[in-house]
């Protein structure tokens, strides 16, 4: 049985701005209104996730993306925990790879094959604290 | 001999099929710029190309450029300029930051690529030839959105403004 309420672990991190401390939380200090943190749609917050990598998108065109792409491409299974990813990471700008320590998603490889059951993701924090990227990757994923 | 390698972006003319589905706003957050970026990246989505030295990476409108726009290109290109060290940084087609630090009239490239391959490379450029190719390629995607009515004009020049306002000077662009 899956454990969802299993801790997430910061793998990796790689701070671009220690001085300040962004994301839900924190005062907002981005452009305009502050985004719905706790709202998986919302594209202020999450950005280019789930039209990119979300819990929804068909198998054909990941794999199809994949291949274009010659890049591995990490799909979600649930949207809802990439607001919890960016609860859990650091409140600095910078990258990070987080471990749910249970399945997250699926990453699908340029060559067809796919790697099911990833636990890690890696996401991207902006200065104002919302998240550029975000999308699950293998254990061999790394950020320096 | 000449160690200053060249800096180059350019786009493919063909569009494809994307494989992302359209941008949509469902809180309704974005501005109509904004959103107007995301559709240009999205409907006009073709392949681009940053070639440094021997190295050339593969980008996509969508999302790779549009992030590299949201990212403040602009801003970037003007700092660049007054000699402050810049990163782009893509994390979706390829995994790569892209760091340009200016030294006198040479820009230090630094590629550091991370995701599956760790790998660092250092190259000299000329500080003028990418300056001018960056704000060449900046000003060229920006008037196509225009052109092909995904922003208005004065949406576009406001976006461009700090890199606009010295080039307008210097008869580089001519504002529409």
């Amino acid at each position: 049985m899956t454990n969802i309420n299993s801790k997430i672990i910061i793998v990796k991190s790689s701070i671009t701005d220690n001085t300040i401390k962004v994301g839900s939380g924190f005062q907002w200090t981005g452009k305009g209104s502050e985004p719905q943190w706790n709202n998986p749609k919302s594209t202020k917050a999450y950005d280019h996730i789930y039209r990119h990598h979300g819990a929804k998108k068909k198998p054909d065109s990941l794999k199809g993306r994949a291949a274009s792409k010659n890049d591995d491409q990490g799909q979600w299974l649930n949207d809802e925990d990439w607001v919890k990813a960016e609860q859990s990471a650091p409140k600095h700008p910078g990258r990070y790879i987080l471990d749910f320590q249970r399945p997250v998603g699926r990453v699908y490889h340029p060559d067809g094959t796919l790697t099911e059951n990833v636990t890690r993701v890696v996401i991207r924090r902006n200065p104002d604290g919302t998240l550029k990227c975000g999308y699950p990757v293998v254990d061999s994923y790394l950020i320096d | 001999m000449n160690k200053l390698q060249k800096f180059r972006i350019y786009y493919e003319e063909d569009n494809f099929v994307s494989y992302a589905d359209p941008p949509e706003d469902p809180l309704k957050e974005l501005s109509a710029f904004e959103m107007g970026l995301r559709n240009f990246c999205f409907e006009c989505d073709r392949r681009f190309f940053i070639e440094v030295g021997d190295r050339t990476i593969q980008l996509f409108f969508d999302p790779d450029l549009c992030m590299i726009l949201e990212d403040g290109l602009p801003e970037q290109i003007f700092n660049l300029s007054q000699g402050k060290e810049i990163e782009i940084s893509i994390d979706e087609s390829d995994q790569v930051i892209i760091k340009l630090v200016p030294v006198g009239q040479e820009i230090i490239c630094t590629l550091r690529y991370f995701g599956l391959r760790c790998e660092e490379k250092k190259l000299e450029l000329d500080k003028n030839q990418v300056l001018a190719e960056l704000k060449r390629f900046l000003y060229q995607v920006m008037e196509m959105a225009v052109s092909q009515g995904y922003m208005k004009p004065a949406d576009k020049d406001e976006f461009l403004t700090p890199v606009l306002g010295n080039d307008v000077k210097t008869g580089m662009v001519v504002r529409s």
